[in-house]
């Protein structure tokens, strides 16, 4: 689940799925880009998003998330919030689990 | 500056559980050491695991000559302020004099342009002996592409002589949205060529090491340089457990 505070712009979700290939494009080249990446959920208010990607690809999507800097010429940051290899996982924190 | 003691506390606390808990406050200061004696209101600010951000001061040398490392000994008095010292060769003499001789816990490697010198293994591993840690920034890699390509290259030519040992990962963040959380930067250690405990280790326990060094640094600081050092090594490191044995009962 990623999170993207950003500096006052809002995108939709296509350009949202655009953002985050051009981010791994601009890290990691055409090969990159190639990547399939799903946008599986994405809201407009709160800026989240759950997104889907193969597990080879995994660290080149987080590490070119990570060093994506700008959006439209405005400052933005992409927050990873949490990441597990099943979806159900998200739904909960598993740290302040109490068993 | 107390804007970015904002910034820092927004960002972190975003982060719910948080592995790096202390964070630095990084002053840049070149030959004229300046006390921070009151720097801002400290705020401490309870975190999700209810403990609260520590704020420690940390210097940074940017040494383009020798003549600047006297400072190191000459003004001890405004340096012992401060909780972490690191410095910032711009020679190959530099480096070398930093890794082997000089006082400090962190080395900071370049990373905005092609390093006019190439590592060599000797000094390198001298300074992983003396506990001094290699610092890698990232911020840089957030704002432009071409130090994207000079942080990503100086710091895989630092791997391959260092092995991955004694790096610290940090952010030179000037405003609150080029922060980035503790395992999206323990992720970027991975793309440096760190392995993946490595990676993490240079988020979380090598900063705790470079912290705790940093206090021995000040216990033992009453010493003379000149003719002591050998003693004052001993004490270094008889001070070292007791640290450690401090912060885990605290």
């Amino acid at each position: 689940r990623r999170e993207l505070p950003d500096g006052g712009a809002r995108p939709n979700a296509a350009q949202f799925k655009q953002l985050v290939v051009s981010a791994l494009r601009e890290l990691h080249g055409e090969v990159g880009a190639a990547l399939p990446v799903d946008v599986l959920t994405y809201e407009e208010k709160t800026l989240s998003a759950i997104l889907r990607v193969i597990s080879s690809g995994f660290v080149k999507l987080w590490s070119a998330l990570t060093l994506l800097g700008f959006y439209q010429n405005r400052r933005c940051a992409f927050r990873v919030l949490q990441t597990s290899p099943f979806l159900l996982a998200l739904a909960g924190n598993s740290r302040e689990l109490v068993l | 500056q107390t804007i970015l003691v904002v910034c820092f506390s927004v960002g972190y606390s975003a982060v719910a559980l948080n592995h790096v808990i202390d964070f630095k406050e990084k002053k840049q200061e070149i030959s004229k050491p300046v006390s921070p004696s009151e720097l801002f209101p400290s705020l401490p600010i309870v975190q999700g695991t209810s403990k609260r951000i520590k704020v420690l001061t940390r210097l940074t040398l940017v040494v383009s000559d020798p003549s600047h490392c006297n400072l190191l000994r000459s003004t001890s008095a405004n340096i012992r302020l401060y909780d972490i010292i690191a410095v910032f060769p711009k020679t190959e003499k530099l480096f070398h004099i930093a890794c082997t001789t000089l006082d400090v816990d962190l080395v900071c490697i370049n990373v905005t342009e092609k390093l006019p010198f190439y590592f060599r293994r000797p000094p390198v591993n001298m300074a992983i002996d003396r506990g001094i840690y290699f610092e890698l920034l990232y911020t840089p890699a957030i704002k432009d592409s071409t130090m994207r390509r000079y942080t990503i290259s100086n710091a895989i030519s630092l791997m391959q002589i260092c092995k991955g040992k004694n790096i610290v990962i940090s952010s030179a963040a000037e405003r609150a949205l080029e922060l980035r959380g503790p395992y999206d930067v323990a992720n970027l250690g991975l793309l440096f060529g760190l392995s993946e405990s490595e990676a993490k280790a240079a988020v979380s326990t090598n900063c705790r090491a470079a912290m705790l060094h940093g206090e021995t640094r000040k216990t033992a600081c009453g010493v003379v340089y000149t003719v002591k050092k050998p003693r004052k090594v001993e004490e270094e490191e008889t001070t070292v457990p007791a640290c450690k044995k401090a912060k885990t009962q605290a």
